[in-house]
């Protein structure tokens, strides 16, 4: 134990590890640990240290998600020199491989083995949702730093479970009645057939028409793979509609994009999406197929705040690379993790305590103000409407609008 | 009973006849060869009368009961066994699993999840016996792969003769094997004769005439003579077709 | 000859019967000595042992690889949550396991039935095809029909059974209590499965791998056969799916994606096929691995494949098959 708690308290201090290495080193540490607890059972020494447990995929497609959430977390925890409510601070990443049933395997290890106090992470709402039963039959926390599924803010909700991220309703919700008074009045919809992707669509759609408008068709293509988006552009090019909405993420945001410039739609019918489709994970491959694309989403690049400036900056310079949203949430969630912790002076057996925090939070993150609502137990926050310009040569989400502060409305009510 | 008859059958491969309006009759007990060179058509005959080929066209009747489409296995059950040419065993097994596996068929308990003691003894028992009349026990739990090519061929009837076939196709039986074994092969078939009706391939002319009650002769798909062994010799059809030389009828 | 083999069979039973003993005592008693999280692991390699078993009977014992098991595995798991959960697709059936697993056999059964009077008409690599065809259309169903299976969220709110006879009732809902429903579970399985192998039935499926054509000739009704081997194999993987959805309190499409029948593929060539015991290391070795090397190594799955392709170049029988051949060799 004492190893391993010196393992990370060097690790966290020294920016020139890679995460591939502390991951490496806070396993070995873990499977030590872990025989240890095999042998004895009885041998939990009570030095006082906060350990917190990271499911985050590692591996697979949705790696550099992890990974931009790991680097924004380290960013916070550097800036707290790594010590909450007096203690040592630790971390132990665990890979999801994006699998349900190999995050359930993690969960339970970071949480019976290795007696996290809390666990944080958690890219994917399948792996969410498959979670959210064994973390609310066990009365123990989870932080949830992207994952969106409405669902989880609303009729699974449970009172151990809170998103520092977003819910897939809140940026494409605000978006609709911005895009009716703004682009157009028609609209065609494109989105992959999942969860995800009607979340999205329903928000938009619901504002949208309750506006005034009108939504010509509503395309959903097959998930995970979309294959050769040409039939679906081809569909949409017969149309002919005013507009599109849609929402993508990932190697399906590059090809879709990409193809709609290829079939010279993008002059002519204009593009509002979900700002995952264009966020900055994808915009370089997109390349100038995405200029002139308009987003939702609760953050931008450029975003003109002191909290997001110096973060933006700190990012820069540790990794060499832009700040993502997914590198935002994980700021903030390691602020709202710690000021927790801190609150019930590292007692995380004080659920009430933990709740109670929670429900107040309140500071501005480089998204702006920033709050979490005690009723969808997910943020309150600003919704800005974006545009991939070029600037001094580089592609960029350059904010048009800022649609003001949103809420979860924490049931199916509004799409 | 146990007739095997076979009306206008043609089997077409692509466009090449390899039988053309083959009629024949199988009605005395015995060993029926058929002969003929090679490609005559004899392999396909055995394979269109076991269910392994459905004809182009004609019907094969076993006991007057059509048989022409039914599938192998249904054949099978009715009493049609064959072996084949070039060895068909089940390799990764030893010689009394061969056997085993062809009596829980004949027992018809091939499907049951539940095998009590005497049921299992009883076919241990059997089996051994075959194994005992083919004399292949010394070989008992010798994976039949390691066999010697004669001993294959002789298993190869044994596990047919296992399932106590009224009808036994053999496929060239002798080929390919030992002087000795060949000898022990002709006293075997001779001894299955006394039971099971036996239609053979072979190409052997020691063989034919030794064992042979009736001869068919094949040529290009069409039977061009047919007769006791004696009546072949002095056919001067075949005579004229063969010139006499026995060793160009084989193959 | 005859009187020694039959000795050296019974001396086989008597061993097999301590062995099953020693490991049913071992499984018992291990709960008492391990924490909460080794139970769990033990609970999901013993699922996971279930569903690899499942598919050595296709694979390793009537030589059809399917690479579409994990459709039966997925079904079991959805039946159980439309029997069965707080969600609000659930048609609130029963919650006693007397009532709930008989439904899942029969539908998972069915199922099977099927698709396998479709795909056992295909060889090779064409049957491996095929299977994986109706296993991604059913993946595909899963994520589409989300009114009725909820999309790519899956279902959440699963409920662990009780056993209810008359008044007497056993509930399995704790952790402890589910670890003990599994293991009974899972050595039924291997008794049973291990007495179908042994059986008459066991070497029909054993003929028809190593000689399909011959055993046609014998006048075995084979695509009979190997269409009850798939409804067998269908059946044990949906009652494992349906027992990891109970202990997860959740299912989803991923239970029916190809990469669940690639796991237990693997798992079944890795410990060895036809053995049924080697799917069973196979399964431990694949749920541990990533648990105690994932951190260690996010490599694990590159070794992995290593590992396999060593495995299937040079052990073809897995650690099972190539350990009892150096134990015989030696014994020669
Ligand atoms: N499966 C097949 N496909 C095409 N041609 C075949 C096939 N089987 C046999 N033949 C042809 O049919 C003819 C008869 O073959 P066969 O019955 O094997 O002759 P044999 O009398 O030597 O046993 C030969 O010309 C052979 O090439
Ligand atoms: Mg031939």
């Amino acid at each position: 134990m004492t190893t391993k708690s010196k393992l990370y308290k060097t690790l966290l201090y020294d920016k020139q590890f890679s995460r591939r290495e502390v991951i490496k080193l806070s396993g070995a540490g873990a499977a030590i640990y872990g025989l240890n607890s095999l042998l004895s059972s009885c041998n939990t020494s009570q030095i006082p240290q906060t350990t917190i447990g990271l499911l985050l995929p590692f591996s697979g497609i949705y790696a550099s998600l992890g990974e931009s959430i790991y680097n924004g977390m380290r960013i916070y925890f550097d800036e707290i020199q790594n010590k909450v409510a007096g203690n040592n601070l630790f971390i132990i990443a665990e890979d999801t491989e994006m699998k349900p049933d190999v995050a359930q395997q993690k969960a339970r290890k970071l949480i019976e083995q290795d007696n996290v106090d809390l666990v944080t992470g958690i890219v994917s709402t399948g792996v969410l949702y498959g979670l959210r039963d064994y973390f609310h039959n066990n009365k123990k926390f989870l932080i949830c730093s992207n994952a969106g599924g409405n669902k989880i803010s609303r009729e699974m909700k449970s009172p151990y479970i809170w998103r520092s991220s977003f819910s897939n309703w809140q940026p494409n919700w605000p978006l609709g009645i911005w895009a009716y008074e703004n682009v157009a009045t028609k609209v065609f919809v494109s989105a992959p057939d999942y969860g995800a992707g009607h979340n999205m669509v329903d928000a938009f759609s619901n504002s949208f028409q309750s506006a005034g408008g009108k939504i010509i068709n509503k395309q959903f293509t097959p998930f995970p793979s979309m294959g050769d988006p040409a039939p679906y552009i081809t569909e949409i090019q017969q149309s002919r509609p005013q507009m599109v909405y849609c929402f993508y993420s990932g190697s399906s945001a590059v090809s879709f994009i990409n193809a709609y410039h290829d079939f010279g739609l993008s002059n002519d019918i204009p593009i509002v999406c979900s700002g995952f489709t264009v966020e900055e994970d994808v915009l370089p491959a997109q390349g100038s197929a995405a200029l002139g694309i308009k987003s939702g989403l609760h953050w931008a690049l450029s975003l003109d705040n002191p909290a997001n400036i110096n973060f933006v900056k700190k990012y820069k310079n540790l990794y060499d690379h832009n700040a993502n949203v997914f590198a935002v949430q994980g700021y903030d969630t390691a602020k709202i993790i710690a000021e927790m912790i801190n609150e019930v002076q590292g007692d995380s057996d004080n659920t009430n305590g933990m709740i109670n925090y929670l429900k107040q939070v309140n500071f501005e993150s480089p998204r702006g103000s920033f709050g979490l609502d005690a009723n969808s137990q997910n943020p309150t926050q600003n919704i800005y409407v974006r545009e991939v310009k070029e600037i001094n040569g580089n592609l960029q989400n350059v904010v048009i609008e800022n649609l003001g502060s949103f809420t979860d409305p924490g049931n199916n009510s509004l799409g | 009973m146990n007739n095997i008859q076979i009306k206008k059958l043609s089997m077409c491969f692509g466009n090449m006849f390899a039988l053309e309006k083959v009629s024949l009759n199988i009605d005395t007990n015995g060993i029926h060869t058929i002969i003929g060179p090679n490609g005559a058509g004899k392999s396909t005959l055995l394979k269109l009368i076991s269910g392994h080929l459905i004809p182009s066209s004609g019907s094969i009747y076993l006991d007057s009961k059509e048989i022409t489409n039914l599938p192998i296995y249904t054949r099978a059950k009715l009493g049609i066994s064959c072996t084949y040419q070039h060895t068909n065993l089940f390799d990764d097994m030893t010689t009394i699993e061969n056997i085993k596996i062809a009596l829980q068929q004949q027992y018809d308990i091939g499907y049951k999840i539940t095998q009590n003691k005497l049921s299992k003894l009883l076919i241990l028992d059997q089996a051994t016996q075959i194994l005992r009349r083919f004399n292949l026990d010394d070989y008992m739990c010798q994976n039949t792969n390691t066999l010697s090519y004669g001993h294959q061929k002789i298993l190869e009837i044994a596990i047919s003769f296992a399932t106590k076939p009224l009808v036994l196709l053999l496929d060239e039986p002798t080929s390919g094997i030992s002087l000795t074994n060949t000898k022990e092969m002709i006293n075997l078939i001779k001894q299955i004769s006394k039971t099971t009706r036996v239609i053979l391939v072979e190409h052997d002319m020691d063989v034919i005439f030794n064992l042979a009650d009736t001869i068919t002769v094949l040529n290009h798909g069409k039977i061009i003579g047919q007769g006791t062994p004696s009546e072949i010799q002095k056919n001067p059809t075949i005579q004229s077709y063969y010139l006499g030389h026995y060793d160009n009828i084989i193959t | 000859m005859n009187l020694k083999q039959h000795s050296i069979e019974k001396n086989i039973l008597s061993n097999k019967i301590i062995l099953l003993s020693i490991s049913i005592t071992i499984m018992l008693v291990l709960p008492t000595v391990s924490n909460n999280y080794i139970i769990s692991l033990l609970i999901e390699i013993l699922i996971f042992s279930i569903f690899a078993m499942s598919l050595d009977i296709l694979i390793g014992y009537t030589g059809l690889p399917s690479l579409g098991h994990s459709a039966f595995f997925g079904l079991g798991s959805y039946i159980i949550a439309f029997l069965n959960s707080t969600n609000a697709i659930a048609l609130n059936v029963s919650q006693n396991i007397l009532i709930t697993l008989p439904i899942v056999i029969l539908a998972t059964g069915i199922m099977s039935f099927v698709i396998g009077i479709i795909a056992i008409r295909a060889k090779g690599i064409y049957f491996l095809m095929i299977t994986l065809a109706f296993a991604q259309m059913l993946y595909s169903i899963s994520i589409r029909w989300s009114s009725v299976t909820g999309g790519s969220d899956g279902i959440t709110g699963i409920l662990r059974p009780n056993l209810v006879i008359g008044s007497w009732m056993l509930q399995f809902d704790s952790r402890i209590s589910f670890y003990y429903l599994v293991v009974a579970i899972f050595f039924i399985t291997i008794i049973l499965l291990n007495q179908i192998v042994n059986s008459p039935f066991g070497n029909t499926l054993q003929g028809i791998k190593s000689n399909q054509q011959r055993m046609l000739s014998l006048g075995y009704n084979v695509n009979w056969y190997k269409t009850a081997s798939f409804v067998i194999s269908g059946v044990v993987a949906g009652i494992s799916g349906m027992l990891l959805a109970q202990f997860y309190w959740f299912t989803s499409p991923e239970n029916i994606y190809w990469t669940m029948s690639g796991q237990a593929l693997i798992m079944v060539v890795l410990g060895g096929n036809a053995t049924l015991i080697g799917p069973i290391i196979g399964a431990t070795l694949m749920r541990l691995l990533p648990n105690v090397t994932s951190s260690i190594t996010i490599y694990w799955q590159s070794y992995m494949g290593l590992i396999l392709i060593a495995v299937v170049l040079y052990a073809r029988n897995g650690i099972v098959g190539t350990i009892s051949k150096i134990i015989s060799k030696n014994h020669e």
